[in-house]
């Protein structure tokens, strides 16, 4: 029996360990170092409607041990995805979970009546971005502009929908009963928390866009606490993200209540930590004689 | 193909103390693919968490070493500097895209500024293997911060320019350019500061040029999208993956 086979729902992966979107472009990058079959799912770049050229640099800076970016997007746009960049990564091997963004609640509706393809194994939806529309407020931080647009998706894809929660709200867990009720069969997160750098010989900010989005191993703790109380207030899976390094991370993450884990900076630090972490959670439940990692989900709340 | 290997470093000497340092790595993997304009991302210490990223200044593919040159500018190249022989040290390389090299008919000049200079030695050892002619132009602040001219020395004609005039010509690589005869050229490499390439980038009509250019990294690996670099055609390219190396023709430095 695989000990690490991850049910989230009406989506398996091969195990729970996959790679954030964003830092692992379509994998494409990462072919060299190992095959990309052993991953659990690989979420893909964020795509959008339309192509985007992406912010102005400087886009991306480290302060206090962790990163700062700001890349705005960039993508070749979902037709670009469909026809140059699926056809490769759907050969990999991997669940290929494609991020989707857009400035409008039918901008989600599209993508993902678009992607509803085969070689897509799930949607991952990015609600960090502003709703032009609606005069620019993140559909990420008003529970219910991100109902309707999990709803939107849900309508328009029979693919597993993930719902991608922003950190930068006061209370996640309303966030998370949102797109629960809105139709969301997964939750994964965290994502960035908003931040900034200061250049002092320039005496201005670092990042040209002046605020971006913060990761890496200082917003752990963080994201460990936000993934332990949506745990408690919602019934759908969760996958955790936030700084993850290495196994221990990971098991923290599983503990408070993820049914499964993203590396997405550390891959930038080393390339094989998604893949350490597969062998070290197996090692973990040789250890402690487990025969599932499914036992140990939520653990910390007993 | 890309490695994702431990060297072990043989040498890390200073050249100018608490600046400018030379380290030399057993890589076989590495060495045995590098071309000339790649780069290493370097593990350099717990902090910084990104790797740094440092070009090739010499490959010996029969020894199966790789040297760098580099210059302490922030806590990652601090943490070079106090590595010792015989440690082991975390590699991701050959990155990148490199210059072109093959036999040209007329003259080939190589342009550094500063620290700009560590990518075209390697290009020039390998320019001159391929039978060309080599003349080399090296832009320093001084004479007392100038380094590894005595290299450049050996692979061709080298004109020093140093902003103080306490070596060489007084200004930057322009004060040497200004005026050239590029007829006996037919093609120019240049790797240095912005503010030099852009003035190189003038002579893009005078002479076939590739820039080596810099940005701050995310990843190496063309995956973050963080090291772009405007092109002429409104796009953005990624510094670590279609660069380092571009024709002088494709970017643009308008930002």
């Amino acid at each position: 029996m695989n000990k690490l086979e991850c049910i989230l729902g009406n989506f398996k992966m091969k195990n729970p360990v996959t790679v954030a979107s964003g830092t692992f472009g379509s994998g494409k990058e990462f072919k060299d170092f190992y095959d990309l079959a052993l991953l659990g799912g690989i979420m893909v770049k964020g795509t959008t409607p339309e192509k985007k050229v992406g912010n102005k640099p400087q886009r991306l800076v480290e302060t206090s041990g962790g990163i700062i970016n700001s890349i705005g997007l960039a993508n070749g746009g979902v037709d670009d995805f469909i026809k140059n960049i699926l056809p490769e990564a759907r050969n990999y091997g991997t669940e290929i979970i494609v991020n989707i963004s857009g400035s409008s609640i039918d901008d989600y509706g599209y993508m993902a009546e678009r992607l509803s393809i085969e070689g897509v194994s799930a949607l991952e939806v990015n609600i960090s971005c502003p709703n032009v529309k609606e005069g620019g407020i993140t559909f990420g931080t008003d529970p219910q502009m991100a109902y309707e647009v999990a709803k939107m998706v849900k309508k328009n894809t029979s693919k597993p929908i993930i719902m991608k929660l922003s950190p930068n709200v006061s209370n996640i867990a309303i966030m998370a009963q949102a797109v629960e009720s809105g139709g969301a069969d997964i939750i994964s997160m965290i994502n960035t928390l908003i931040g900034m750098a200061i250049d002092i010989e320039k005496q201005k900010p670092v990042i040209n866009n002046i605020i971006g989005g913060y990761s890496g191993p200082p917003i752990k703790p963080v994201a460990l606490r936000m993934v332990y109380e949506v745990y408690k207030a919602v019934n759908i899976p969760i996958i955790g993200m936030g700084g993850i390094m290495n196994t221990n991370d990971a098991l923290e993450f599983i503990m408070a209540g993820a049914s499964a884990i993203s590396v997405g900076t550390g891959n930038f630090v080393d390339p094989y930590i998604p893949i350490n972490i597969i062998k070290g959670l197996e090692a973990f439940l040789d250890k402690k004689g487990l025969t599932s990692y499914t036992q140990i989900i939520g653990i910390a709340h007993k | 193909m890309i490695y994702k290997n431990y060297g072990i470093i043989l040498s890390n000497e200073p050249i100018i103390e608490k600046f400018i340092y030379l380290m030399k790595i057993k890589e076989k993997d590495i060495a045995n693919l590098a071309k000339p304009g790649q780069f290493l991302e370097i593990k350099t210490g717990s902090i910084p968490l990104l790797r740094k990223p440092i070009s090739i200044f010499e490959v010996d593919k029969a020894a199966g070493t790789i040297s760098i040159l580099y210059q302490i500018k922030g806590q990652g190249t601090k943490n070079l500097a106090e590595l010792k022989i015989n440690q082991k040290i975390d590699l991701i390389g050959p990155l990148g895209h490199g210059f072109t090299v093959e036999k040209f008919s007329k003259r080939c000049l190589l342009i550094g500024g500063g620290i700009g200079i560590a990518p075209l030695y390697d290009l020039g050892l390998k320019l001159k293997e391929a039978g060309n002619e080599i003349e080399i132009i090296l832009g320093f602040s001084s004479r007392e911060t100038s380094y590894a001219i005595d290299y450049f020395s050996k692979i061709g004609n080298v004109k020093i320019a140093t902003i103080d005039g306490s070596l060489g010509v007084k200004g930057t690589v322009e004060a040497v350019l200004k005026d050239y005869d590029f007829n006996t050229f037919n093609k120019g490499y240049a790797c240095g500061p912005e503010p030099m390439l852009k003035y190189i980038k003038t002579l893009e009509d005078n002479l076939d040029l590739e820039l080596s250019l810099e940005a701050y990294m995310g990843c190496g690996l063309g995956a973050c999208l963080s090291c772009v670099c405007k092109m002429a055609d409104g796009e953005y390219k990624r510094v670590c993956k279609e660069g380092p190396v571009f024709q002088a023709k494709e970017v643009i430095f308008d930002e």
